[in-house]
């Protein structure tokens, strides 16, 4: 070690510093803490000890569900202990749980403490328990009431029933059956639970004794009087008048309950005393209060236990309660009890009378169809007398009135659905009721109505009665109307009336009591004699011949506007006609005048031809559906002759009806004979035609006598009449189909039409028709020439005739040479083209092809027109200048050559046609048709 | 004898009254002052507090609307039962072995000083070493809990909460940890140390 470090360390040494000193205080603060510590601890201890539950044994039958440790010992929600221990008692029988108790409990563990088990519960009946589902089961505690402290129980297997003792009230419910109810059911009053069953034993009789409890706080609602039932589970009853769903709340629906009610007339009692036995009935309707009145019947059918109603006016005063047979009477077997609302009590008098209402259900309507529904019920009259509580039934009765009202009559030869009840309805509104009905010795029918007060103002002299039916359906094809009085009315009838509307309003007469109306079977009955019942209408008769298919309701039409309405269809007096009555609204009265022509409508016109196309005409649905008037107004001149049949109608003017349109047009036409050699398809309705033009149709096509020739009537247009003569030609004009082309298409769908030619003679209207359609038609206008040819050769009628290839022409027909030695071609030219007709013009035939053909001029091929290769032709040339010569007349005869010779084919004769369309169009197509078919 | 904060060496207090360092103000002692005292009234203390925190339940579980207590010793025999033998014995290890075994440790060690014994004097200043080693896991249960509350909290379906033992749990480590650091291992071997000298280190 260097000594200059020993010097250092001792004058360090020499100059070490004394420490400051600190005395030294007493005991150390530290030991605060295990005094704190010991301080809790003995404080955990003295707890411990303190609080040291107290032992409890229980015995259980089972100890399904209980744990050691866990299990707690509950009173009112709290745990109060827990289960310690479980083991099995030494029998095997039960089981011991050892439960430590809250030393709190220490004063309530006496003698009489009851323990049980709350386990989850589910059965068909009853939920309980529920949250022991979660929190496991529980031993549950009812206190005693003993002094004696004790520390071993018997367990309960079910929760115990209030102590007879408790506070509250504890009743007993005598019932027969215990339905539902359990142990725990509750007891309810205006569905609050106001108690529950605590227990229910069998007694000696059969009959089951139910202990109830009802909370203190409840307690004063029970009187002697308070009726019980058994609310457990639904009642649905009801009918077609309305059903009735009666649910207590939910609860009883699973756990069964019992309900109760005090009638308020008892309400007044004094509340129950303990130990008090009540009648359970079976369910509210049972329960009722009410007056027992035994009622003797001849016959219980219908009379139905608790179901059958007492009603009076409409309101249920009671009910049937017992039905039983009743030997003593020799009439009356059956006797009822009824329950009578004590509210109904005076009503109970010797003098009332009783009845049941049954429903009846028969051809003539339903009656009493709330009874039908709801079962006969029994009514009754009240009558005087002293009060008494046994009746009789009474027969059949009839309805009480309860208005007052003036008595009236009503004749009738039937009653027809009528029966005393149903309404007397003005406008629908019921101002009265029939009151009952007589047979009179004539066997007429007298019916007795009654007026109310306040409506006897409304009858008069005037009134018409009608039956009333009560629904009027009105069906047209836009909507479907139901025009109904009250049900009641459909199902009993009624009676309706009115009086004509001009005299609303006026001061009218009153009719004394007793006054006899007739009554009439309907209201188009009642307005066909009172016209005046139906204001703004016109009545008119149509009368027809053959049968129509309208009825009553079609409708009248003009131009589809619907102007009346028919309301009868008849036959008239000699049943050969038909009558038919309609009524028309008097603003459109101005359509119709002495000329009008009436006609069915027949729905749906179809009219067409090939060139028109097809047209169809639908009337307004509703007439095709029930059929319908119609009417038309003919062409003014006719009607214009005489200034009177402009006048207005009168009212219930006949008019002939006819049936259709055609018919009704067809009125005035002229009738014309046709003998045909050949029926040639001809039909009813066949048209007749001339030139073109509809002036006629078929009416009747017969065989004559003659077994050979047909007889053809038919009507033609009064101004067409003229064009029969006895030179008119007659014929049957038909599609004709050749290799030239198809001829009257038209026909093919329309059939065949008679066509008339005019001709000379005096008129007549019965004429020869030909067989085939002449050779030579008479054609309007024009040239009508001749051309004689050696042969026909392929012309045929129709054939054209050119001029420089310009259709002038038509031939009309063809004929041998009177010495047969050629053949005569007729020829129209057309009225234009006239002048091109010269003594000399030349014609030859145009048919064909003509094909030249030679070893130096080649092939040269000379045509008319296309259609003249196909359907032949003539040609015709005239000379230029004066070679022409003068212009032809009708019938002149030219020769037709085989074929033009060249110098003709070089001919421009300059010659002014007649009327030449300067316009440039070539005039002939305007009348080219005129030119074809026929 | 040397001031720790300031290192100055001063002479021993003859009277063995309380030194004070005149240069720093630090208290001065040759061994921890009071240690004895100190370690003995905080044994005692967790001792005391040993028995609620292991009879009295440290865990509330609310599962369902029910109440569930069950002390540490129910959580230990309750993870037996599972079969999780390991978190058992890590749980018996920690919250019950570990306290006991520390308490027990330091009242051995304070025994032998007060009464001299001489033997294994090596083993026990080990053991001591050990015992203040292990402190800082024996909080095991309390993390637990805390762990516990905390995860498991669904309101009434299930809830964890700590119960009273947790407390005096908490105060038995406390005071546990709190001894082992108050005592001063040289008292150990101040057996070694002739009587008289002894007497002079003691006064």
């Amino acid at each position: 070690m260097p000594a200059s470090l020993l010097i250092r360390t001792k004058r360090y040494k020499v100059e070490m510093e004394t420490p400051v000193k600190k005395k030294k205080r007493g005991i150390s603060p530290i030991w605060i803490l295990p005094a704190v510590a010991l301080v809790i601890g003995a404080w955990l201890l003295y707890k411990g000890i303190v609080q040291r539950p107290i032992t409890v044994i229980v015995h259980f039958h089972s100890a399904e569900g209980i744990t050691a440790g866990k299990t707690k010992v509950m009173y009112k929600g709290l745990p109060i202990g827990y289960v310690k221990e479980i083991s099995v008692d030494k029998g095997m029988d039960s089981v011991s749980v050892i439960l430590a108790m809250s030393p709190k409990t220490k004063e309530g563990l006496v003698t009489d403490v009851k323990f049980w088990i709350v386990r989850p519960e589910i059965t068909a009946g009853r939920i309980s328990g529920l949250e022991t589902l979660l929190s496991g089961s529980y031993i549950a505690v009812l206190p005693g009431i003993s002094k004696i402290p004790c520390r071993e129980f018997q367990g309960l297997d079910a929760p115990p029933p209030v102590p007879e003792n408790a506070p509250g009230l504890h009743i007993k419910l005598r019932t027969d059956a215990l339905n539902s109810i359990q142990r725990g059911s509750l007891i309810y009053y205006r569905d609050v639970n106001v108690g529950s069953v605590q227990d229910y034993v069998m007694e000696n009789g059969g009959g089951i004794i139910i202990d109830a409890y009802i909370e203190p706080e409840y307690k004063n609602l029970v009187k002697p009087g308070s009726r019980f039932w058994n609310a457990s589970g639904i009642t649905l009853s009801g009918g077609l008048s309305g059903i009735k769903f009666h649910m207590e709340s939910l609860s009883t629906l699973v756990s069964g309950g019992i309900s109760f009610y005090t009638p308020e007339t008892l309400d007044h009692q004094l509340p129950a005393e303990n130990g008090h036995v009540f009648k359970l009935y079976k369910d509210y309707d049972a329960a009722k209060y009410g007056i027992k009145v035994l009622l003797k019947m001849e016959t219980g059918e219908d009379m139905v236990e608790g179901l059958t109603k007492v009603i009076y006016r409409g309101l249920e005063v009671g009910r049937i309660k017992k039905v039983r047979i009743n030997d003593n009477d020799k009439k009356y077997k059956v006797t009822a009890e009824l329950l009578i609302d004590p509210a109904a009590e005076r009503i109970l008098r010797k003098g009332t009378k009783f009845w049941v209402i049954r429903p009846r259900v028969g051809l003539g309507g339903i009656q009493n169809i709330g009874a039908l529904v709801s079962g006969p019920y029994i009514t009754f009259v009240p009558g005087e007398g002293p009060p008494c509580f046994e009746f009789k039934v009474q027969g059949s009765h009839s309805k009480e009135i309860l208005k007052s009202g003036t008595f009236y009559r009503l004749a009738t030869s039937d009653l027809s659905s009528l029966e005393p009840g149903a309404p007397i309805l003005f406008k629908h509104v019921r101002v009265g009721e029939i009151a009952s009905y007589r047979l009179n010795p004539d066997n007429s029918v007298d019916i007795v109505f009654i007026i109310y007060d306040q409506y006897v103002r409304l009858i008069n002299r005037k009134c018409v009665f009608w039956n009333y039916s009560g629904m009027n359906m009105e069906v047209t094809p836009s909507k479907v109307e139901i025009n109904t009085g009250s049900l009641r009315s459909i199902m009993t009838g009624g009676v309706a009336f009115d009086f004509p509307r001009k005299l609303y309003g006026k001061k009218l007469k009153p009719v004394k009591q007793g006054y006899r109306f007739k009554l009439f079977n309907s209201f188009d009955d009642a307005v066909k004699h009172v016209p005046g019942l139906k204001p703004g209408v016109t009545f008119v008769k149509l009368v027809s011949k053959g049968p129509v298919s309208i009825r009553d309701g079609s409708p009248v039409f003009y131009k589809n506007v619907e102007i009346g309405q028919i309301t009868q269809v008849n036959l008239d007096g000699k049943h050969d006609r038909i009558v038919v009555t309609a009524f028309l609204k008097n603003r459109f009265l101005k359509l119709i005048n002495n000329s009008t022509r009436f006609y069915v409508t027949s729905g749906v016109n179809v009219k067409g031809s090939i060139r028109t196309g097809l047209e169809v005409q639908s009337a307004p649905l509703a007439s095709i559906m029930m059929g319908a008037v119609s009417f038309m107004n003919p062409e003014s001149k006719t009607a214009g002759k005489s200034g009177k049949n402009r006048g207005r109608i009168k009212r219930n003017q006949t008019f002939k009806l006819y049936k259709s349109l055609k018919d009704a047009l067809a009125a005035d036409y002229v009738p014309v004979t046709i003998h045909f050699p050949d029926a040639q398809d001809l039909a009813v309705n066949s048209k007749i035609k001339h030139h073109g033009i509809d002036i006629g149709y078929v009416q009747k096509v017969s065989l004559e006598k003659n077994m050979k020739t047909f007889l053809v009537k038919a009507l033609v247009e009064k101004d067409a009449a003229g064009l029969f003569t006895t030179g008119a030609m007659v014929w049957v004009v038909k599609p004709e189909i050749s290799i030239r082309g198809i001829k009257n298409l038209g026909t093919v769908v329309t059939g065949p039409y008679i066509n008339v030619q005019r001709g000379p003679g005096s008129r007549t209207t019965d004429i020869t028709g030909l067989a085939s359609p002449p050779l030579i038609q008479k054609t309007l206008r024009g040239l009508d020439i001749v051309v004689e040819a050696d042969t026909l050769g392929s012309l045929r009628r129709g054939c054209p005739v050119y001029y420089r290839r310009v259709r002038i022409g038509t031939i009309t027909g063809y004929r041998l040479a009177p010495d047969a030695r050629g053949v005569w071609i007729y020829l129209n030219i057309e009225d234009r083209f006239t002048p091109l007709i010269r003594k000399n013009t030349h014609f030859w035939n145009a048919s064909g092809i003509r094909v030249d053909a030679g070893l130096f001029s080649g092939i040269d091929v000379k045509t008319e027109t296309v259609e003249a290769i196909i359907a032949g032709g003539i040609a015709l040339a005239t000379p230029e200048g004066d070679e022409m010569g003068p212009v032809v007349s009708g019938g002149h005869h030219f020769r037709l050559y085989d074929q033009p010779e060249d110098k003709w084919l070089k001919w421009k004769p300059a010659i002014s046609l007649k009327g030449q369309d300067h316009r440039g169009y070539p005039a002939n197509m305007a009348h080219r048709p005129h030119g074809f078919g026929r | 004898m040397l001031c720790h904060d300031c290192h100055l060496v001063i002479p021993e207090p003859e009277d063995g009254s309380e030194a004070i360092c005149p240069r720093c103000c630090a208290r001065v002692h040759m061994r921890k002052p009071n240690s004895m005292t100190y370690t003995w009234a905080l044994v005692i203390t967790s001792f005391i507090f040993l028995f609620p925190a292991n009879l009295l339940p440290i865990m509330r579980v609310d599962y369902l609307g029910s109440q569930d207590y069950s002390t540490i010793m129910d959580g230990i025999i309750y993870f037996f039962k599972e079969g999780s033998y390991g978190i058992g014995i890590v749980i018996l290890t920690a919250s019950v072995l570990v306290p006991v075994f520390k308490i027990a440790g330091i009242i051995l060690i304070l025994l032998s000083i007060h009464f001299r014994w001489e033997s294994w004097l090596r083993h026990k200043t080990m053991m001591f070493r050990f015992i203040e080693f292990i402190g800082r896991w024996s909080m095991l249960d309390i993390f637990v809990i805390a762990l516990l509350t905390v995860l498991v909290n669904f309101g009434f379906f299930s809830t964890i909460s700590a119960a009273s033992a947790a407390t005096y749990f908490c105060c038995v480590v406390i005071s546990t940890m709190l001894a082992a650091s108050t005592f001063d291992t040289r008292l150990i071997w101040d057996a070694c140390i002739p009587s008289d000298q002894d007497q002079e280190v003691q006064s």
